[in-house]
């Protein structure tokens, strides 16, 4: 059986060495693998004679050409803003407004505290009222509802849990019919689409 | 009481911004004074057209410098300014078909005064002539290499190599994955290999 061939140094390990950061690994391969050291070798020549390429530079007054071009920022005004008594304090409408408002919280909170049979009695009566109200429209509802004309065949299609059982399971078959249609409907192309462009 | 405002110089780029929301324009000038040459050089390899890099620097330094406001400062700015210079170098490159590289002026001056007019300016070197001979043949090999390159190649290797910029860096300008940015770099290098053999010979 032939030896196997030694592994040549990767791309990373070859960055390593421009970066003096090389592996002991690396730099013992190197030292008996002809093509990996010339490889480093030229590499690094490369590499210096990149960065010494030198800079360009642009034409006398290229700044001012930019400037010509360039509005300068408006600085925004600096607020410094002041605690919250002050602010109060300068304000005459919030001032009045919340003055005001205490005024009517005050005056809520003396009489509730004076006048707390005539609230109770008002409480009941509502309460008493409301459940009368909503009894009645619930009744109104089913007898308009059993007057109308579907209501009847709907009622002997629910008349026994075989049937009951039949309808929903139809139900829930069409509904997820409808989802996996939906769903091919909005779901985007896996494919590029030729000639479109983002 | 101390003037808190550090002198523009030493500021870092984020105090320079700052400065230059405050409508400075000393600010704005510094902004320019630092990328000029980075921004320039870098627009000018990719395009190889010593007009056109011209205006494109323009274009990105007007665009950045109008949008200072809107810079956010999590990013650093060198980035921005960078991304903003390769989309309109690589929008460029789109546009038209590439000239031929020339170190001597614009391929398009007419006249000794517009040849010498748009030759590019490099700084003093402070080498011997023979290293400097050696120098001048190995940088115009590697300049050639270089244009020959795929624009996006190009990029990352100017950035790295040239401009000495982080993988992250280079992540952030083109806007790709860093395991991509490594990839592209190792293939230019390896490109750039095989385009200089001729110099070990």
């Amino acid at each position: 059986m032939s030896p196997k061939p030694p592994a040549h140094l990767s791309a990373d390990d070859f960055d390593a060495f421009l970066t003096d950061t090389a592996s002991p690994e690396a730099k013992q391969h190197v030292a008996f693998c002809d093509a990996c050291r010339t490889t480093m070798q030229v590499d690094r020549v490369l590499v210096a004679g990149m960065h010494r390429l030198p800079p360009y530079a642009p034409r006398e007054g290229f700044s001012d050409r930019v400037m010509a071009r360039v509005t300068l920022a408006v600085p925004a005004p600096v607020v410094v803003p002041l605690p919250w008594p002050r602010r109060l304090l300068q304000n005459r409408r919030a001032m009045a407004a919340a003055a005001g408002t205490a005024l009517a919280m005050g005056a809520s909170a003396t009489w509730t505290l004076a006048n707390r049979e005539l609230l109770d009695g008002w409480v009941q009566l509502v309460a008493n009222q409301g459940g009368q109200w909503l009894w009645t429209s619930l009744q109104a509802g089913v007898a308009v509802m059993s007057e109308q004309a579907w209501y009847a065949p709907v009622r002997d299609l629910l008349v026994s849990p075989v049937r009951t059982a039949a309808v929903v399971a139809t139900g829930l078959l069409v509904w997820t019919g409808g989802l996996v249609a939906l769903r091919r409907l909005v779901a985007l192309p896996s494919g590029a689409t030729p000639g479109a462009r983002w | 009481m101390a003037d808190p405002t550090p002198p523009l110089r030493e500021a870092t780029d984020q105090e320079v911004v700052l400065e230059a929301r405050q409508g400075r324009e000393a600010a704005y000038r510094e902004l320019i004074r630092r990328y000029e040459r980075p921004v320039f050089s870098l627009i000018y390899r990719m395009v190889r057209n010593r007009e056109q890099a011209e205006d494109l620097s323009q274009e990105t330094f007007v665009k950045v410098l109008n949008a200072i406001e809107s810079y956010r400062p999590e990013f650093k700015f060198s980035s921005w300014v960078f991304k903003i210079a390769n989309n309109a170098a690589i929008d460029h490159l789109r546009r038209r078909e590439l000239d031929t590289l020339s170190l001597d002026g614009s391929p398009h001056a007419e006249t000794a005064d517009a040849v010498e007019a748009t030759a590019l300016q490099i700084g003093d070197s402070s080498e011997s002539p023979l290293e400097e001979v050696e120098a001048r043949e190995l940088g115009g090999s590697i300049e050639a290499g270089i244009s020959q390159l795929r624009p996006e190649y190009r990029t990352c290797i100017l950035l790295r190599h040239v401009e000495g910029r982080s993988y992250e860096e280079i992540a952030e300008v083109m806007n790709l994955p860093l395991g991509t940015v490594k990839t592209y770099i190792h293939r230019a290098r390896n490109e750039l290999r095989i385009s200089l053999a001729h110099l070990r010979q």
